[in-house]
């Protein structure tokens, strides 16, 4: 009797798909941005203004999320390999050594798409049901 | 409807966050760090330490950490007047070396940045003279260095290297294959003073200009890895004074004509379980005139750090050694300080020691450290502990 139970409860368990499925997050630019993809490195690249244009000569306009969420910390360890602490330091330093500005926080999804949308050279994450929804150009999917 | 109004406020403020069309970003942050440290063992070279007593500019060296101390503090403000130009003012309060409380005002940094391609800029005012890669990106910051200990071969206070300089540069990265980069710098700046220590700010009455170049190979990674080589060349037009002690009055002070050239060469390598800082640098001064003594002053540098990042990068034990090599006392114009109404000649110590201890990351603003160091050689004690509580915003 137990061995069944314990036996439907697997089933049940393979069976619910919001379980096994990771999330996922999507990277984001302005549909006017010729690029069609961006590896997690050059994603990094851009994010962290190591690349300060983008190929047709845009400025680089990254934007970061103050949400401390789960997928803040996907974008970061996934793509970025830096903890949040780590990511604050980079930038103070980068402030301190030449002036350079760190990317505008937005409070959510809504806000980064917002700006995506607006400006030719801003990147950004979202979720990728939020991406998708909006129809903006994704470059780069993360599970997590 | 309130809900949208504050919405459409919050993206209007990230927009103009993202794009400033005018002074409306100001950005503040600062720096500082304080200190306990202890000595003892006794002089690490006995005579060094008589020299240092009788000729001395202070009571102890440089950045010997005796008791509590307040090395200083810094601020920093940023305003993005356009999107293309930045202000960057950075303000020094230090209290007196000398054993006081004094305070001194100091302007660290005083530039205008202008971006206008990555493979081109330009900066203009009073910036970190573009040596290697301690003086311009740790120097003085205890927040971002894993160790305590100031190099004393970029100390602003001992000036043995050009540290800041007046002037004018121009930088820039060029994309590479794999994503890595070769950048540049080159400056064109008032040169050094009459003394190693008063830096002309607002007028050089010289004609004597450095000019200064860097390049630098970036490998990406966990952050920027850096291979690169700087050098400069420069004239100072300064003073002689024949022996440590001695006090020449400026309106008789016999002129002294130098030429100097220097280079450096770094390696730093950042990965995501460990760093390494390896610097060395190396300058030449020579009368130019030649008429009496025609041999050159050399004067060297370098330090070598390795450090692990480990506790998801926030405690860093290390290891380091920094060493020092000056011409006798210093040399005619390393040791030349002004006096009143005049110049003297004071001992500047050689420096050679190593270091061990931790970095430890609170948070992203606040880092404590605490660190041995024996020193191999010069006038101060053989031991030396101390601990640090580090911080920036």
């Amino acid at each position: 009797m137990l061995r069944m139970h314990i036996g439907g409860l697997l089933v049940a368990l393979l069976l619910t798909p919001g379980i096994v499925t990771a999330e996922e997050l999507a990277v984001i630019v302005n549909v006017g941005n010729t690029t069609a993809k961006l590896d997690a490195k050059e994603v990094k690249a851009h994010f962290l203004k190591t690349l300060s244009s983008w190929s047709n000569g845009d400025k680089v306009r990254p934007l970061d999320q103050s949400d401390a969420g789960p997928k803040r910390a996907a974008f970061l360890g996934k793509v970025l390999g830096m903890s949040a602490t780590e990511l604050e330091r980079y930038w103070l330093e980068k402030q301190y050594a030449n002036a350079e500005r760190p990317p505008a926080k937005a409070p959510d999804d809504a806000t980064v798409i917002k700006i995506v949308k607006t400006f030719r050279g801003a990147i950004g994450f979202v979720s990728k049901e939020a991406a998708e929804r909006e129809g903006v150009k994704i470059v780069l999917i993360v599970q997590y | 409807m309130k809900t949208r109004v504050s919405s459409t406020i919050v993206v209007l403020l990230l927009m103009a966050a993202a794009v400033p069309v005018q002074a409306q970003t100001l950005r503040f942050s600062g720096f500082g760090d304080v200190i306990f440290g202890a000595v003892g063992g006794g002089d690490a070279d006995a005579a060094a330490a008589q020299l240092f007593k009788r000729f001395g500019s202070d009571p102890d060296p440089v950045n010997t950490n005796r008791g509590f101390g307040l090395t200083g503090t810094d601020f920093v403000v940023l305003a993005d007047m356009t999107e293309a130009i930045t202000f960057l003012g950075e303000i020094n309060f230090q209290t007196g070396r000398g054993g006081s409380s004094e305070i001194d005002v100091d302007i660290e940094r005083f530039f205008v940045n202008f971006q206008i391609d990555q493979r081109f800029n330009l900066q203009g005012g009073l910036f970190f003279t573009p040596i290697g890669y301690n003086n311009r990106f740790l120097y003085a910051r205890a927040w971002l260095m894993n160790s305590i200990q100031v190099p004393d071969f970029f100390e602003e206070e001992l000036n043995l290297f050009p540290t800041h300089s007046v002037g004018v540069a121009a930088h820039g990265e060029f994309a590479m294959s794999n994503g890595h980069r070769l950048a540049y710098i080159v400056s064109a700046a008032n040169g050094r003073a009459d003394t190693p220590g008063s830096t002309v700010y607002a007028r050089d009455h010289t004609r004597n200009k450095e000019i200064t170049g860097l390049v630098e190979w970036l490998i990406p990674g966990f952050k920027d890895s850096r291979v690169g080589v700087s050098g400069w060349s420069g004239n100072i037009d300064t003073v002689r004074v024949a022996g440590l002690g001695d006090v020449v009055p400026t309106a008789t002070a016999e002129r002294l004509a130098l030429s100097e050239r220097g280079i450096d060469t770094y390696l730093i390598v950042s990965h995501r379980w460990f760093d390494i800082n390896a610097e060395y640098v190396r300058s030449s001064q020579q009368d130019r005139n030649g008429s009496e003594n025609t041999a050159a002053y050399i004067t060297q540098g370098g330090m070598i750090e390795a450090s692990l990042r480990l506790a998801q990068g926030r405690l860093h034990p290390y290891v380091r050694y920094d060493q020092t090599s000056l011409p006798e006392g210093g040399g005619p114009y390393l040791s030349l300080r002004e006096a009143d109404g005049g110049f003297t000649r004071v001992y500047v110590p050689e420096f050679k020691a190593a270091m061990t201890g931790a970095a430890f990351d609170l948070n992203q603003h606040l880092r404590v450290k605490a660190e041995y160091i024996r020193h191999l050689a010069g006038p101060r004690e053989r031991h030396g502990g101390a601990l640090q509580m580090a911080f920036g915003f």
